[in-house]
């Protein structure tokens, strides 16, 4: 098993991946992940990056339930455990995952903050480079505002099968080079019912199906591309015992400074390589 | 060889929550004008060939989206049989039976692995049968189960399907591959 880096470490990696440089304020890329691509591509840079980002998959979540991960576990080879910064709450860790900076950096430290991140992040650095990054995220969530105000494209939507529709036809139209698309099912169905409750693993299930589906379309339709496929989540989660009567829209929770919360596993794989030109 | 898959308009299944499956439930007048619509669509492709499923929310859809066009109607080109559930509220029927996991025989229906036979069966009566473009209006789970052959065991359950919308596929070099979700639309 890979050492545990800390989430800050992803950015880095990202951009050496596509050849350009990191985020201003970026820490150290993730040497497992500069590895493994490295190998993948046999030394070649990527010039495609998809990042399917869940919301709250806990590490432990994905160790207890494989079969409802079946096909990121089945379609992946690099399993990398990160720790999430603190608190371990969806801007503060998606705002670390892709300016590569702790949230005392890049400004977001409390749960409910969302304002527009001012520091440099991995979506300013793909546009300085000429890159064309898009973002699909949930309408009024955190990720719809905390990376806006970029010259990219933006999409964002009340409702996860749209968003996974639009997704799906962005791949197929193949005019971007950098993907990010937010899938925060299982966090919303957490708060309300667990992080084991049926109605959760169920959302899990279909992040699982909804990344082999982009896998498959990955491999179907960009053979001429090197593409790495990220399933990459912000952070963990808990079941909330102490407030089980007190309040129902958080029988699940996460921000705490735990291994539950803190530790998560991205896991990752490369399309292409070998036939690319 | 380019496949437009049309799934039919709203009905009253749709709107109430309920299992239509094979049932002959009617659109409903909003489905009416949604089918109404994508006629502008369809009317700039030269289509060599049209299909329906035979259940009437398909064959409406396609005479009020391609007016003065007549489709064959194909019992392939149904959506999944799911016998008792017909009718029954959805939500309800989920708590109560569920989770099903694409498994409607205990219900007197049919398994998703069926349904992807009849999608098979559909797609090479198409390759034996070569032209340049066909139009084929149907419902959202056979729709999905004909995605479902070209990119292995995987469900399309997350991802939106609404009512006329238009999903192309494309045989080409001897295989099947999605071409367009959403063809037509601005989302």
């Amino acid at each position: 098993m890979p050492e545990r880096h800390s989430l800050d470490t992803v950015a880095a990696a990202l951009a050496e991946i596509m050849g350009i440089p990191a985020p201003k304020h970026a820490n150290t890329a993730n040497p497992e992940l500069l590895t493994f691509a490295n190998q993948r591509f046999s030394g070649q840079k990527a010039d495609r990056i998809v990042m399917y980002n869940p919301d709250a998959v806990a590490q432990w979540v994905c160790g207890k339930y494989p079969k409802f991960l079946k096909e990121v576990i089945s379609r992946t080879q690099l399993k990398l455990p990160l720790e999430a910064p603190m608190p371990s709450v969806t801007p503060v860790c998606f705002g670390t995952m892709y300016t590569g900076a702790q949230p005392e950096v890049h400004t977001l430290q409390l749960d409910g903050e969302k304002h527009v991140i001012p520091i440099d992040t991995l979506f300013d650095a793909l546009i300085r480079a000429g890159r064309k990054p898009v973002l699909l995220a949930y309408a009024g969530g955190s990720l719809s505002v905390i990376y806006n105000g970029r010259e990219m494209d933006y999409y964002m939507y009340k409702d996860f099968s749209e968003l996974n529709a639009k997704a799906v036809q962005l791949i197929l139209e193949d005019q971007h080079d950098f993907y990010v698309i937010y899938n925060g099912g299982y966090d919303f169905r957490l708060h309300d019912h667990g992080p084991e409750a049926p109605e959760t693993l169920g959302e899990l299930r279909i992040n699982s199906h909804m990344f082999g589906l982009i896998h498959e379309l990955i491999r179907a339709n960009w053979k001429h591309h090197r593409t790495l496929l990220g399933f990459a989540m912000d952070h963990g989660c808990h079941l909330n015992m102490e407030n089980w009567d007190n309040d129902p829209h958080e029988i699940g929770t996460h921000g705490l400074d735990t291994p539950e919360d803190r530790h998560i596993m991205h896991y990752y794989t490369t399309i292409g390589g070998e036939d690319v030109q | 060889m380019k496949l437009f898959m049309i799934r039919h308009g709203q009905t009253r299944a749709n709107v109430e929550y309920w299992y239509s499956g094979q049932s002959d439930v009617k659109l409903t007048e909003e489905g009416k004008q949604q089918a109404r619509d994508i006629a502008p669509i369809l009317a700039e492709i030269p289509f060599d060939r049209v299909y329906t499923s035979d259940l009437s929310r398909a064959m409406d859809t396609q005479q009020l989206a391609m007016p003065g066009v007549t489709a064959t109607p194909l019992a392939l080109l149904r959506e999944y049989a799911i016998g008792t559930l017909t009718g029954q509220n959805i939500a309800e029927a989920d708590a109560k039976y569920g989770p099903y996991h694409g498994d409607y025989t205990p219900f007197g229906g049919e398994t998703t692995q069926m349904v992807c036979d009849r999608a098979r069966e559909f797609l090479a009566m198409l390759e034996a049968d070569p032209c340049e473009r066909v139009a084929a209006f149907s419902h959202n789970g056979f729709i999905k189960c004909v995605l479902r052959t070209m990119v292995g065991d995987i469900k399309a359950i997350g991802i939106e399907n609404g009512n006329c919308n238009i999903v192309v596929f494309e045989f080409k070099n001897g295989s099947w591959k999605l071409l367009c979700w959403n063809y037509g639309k601005k989302l």
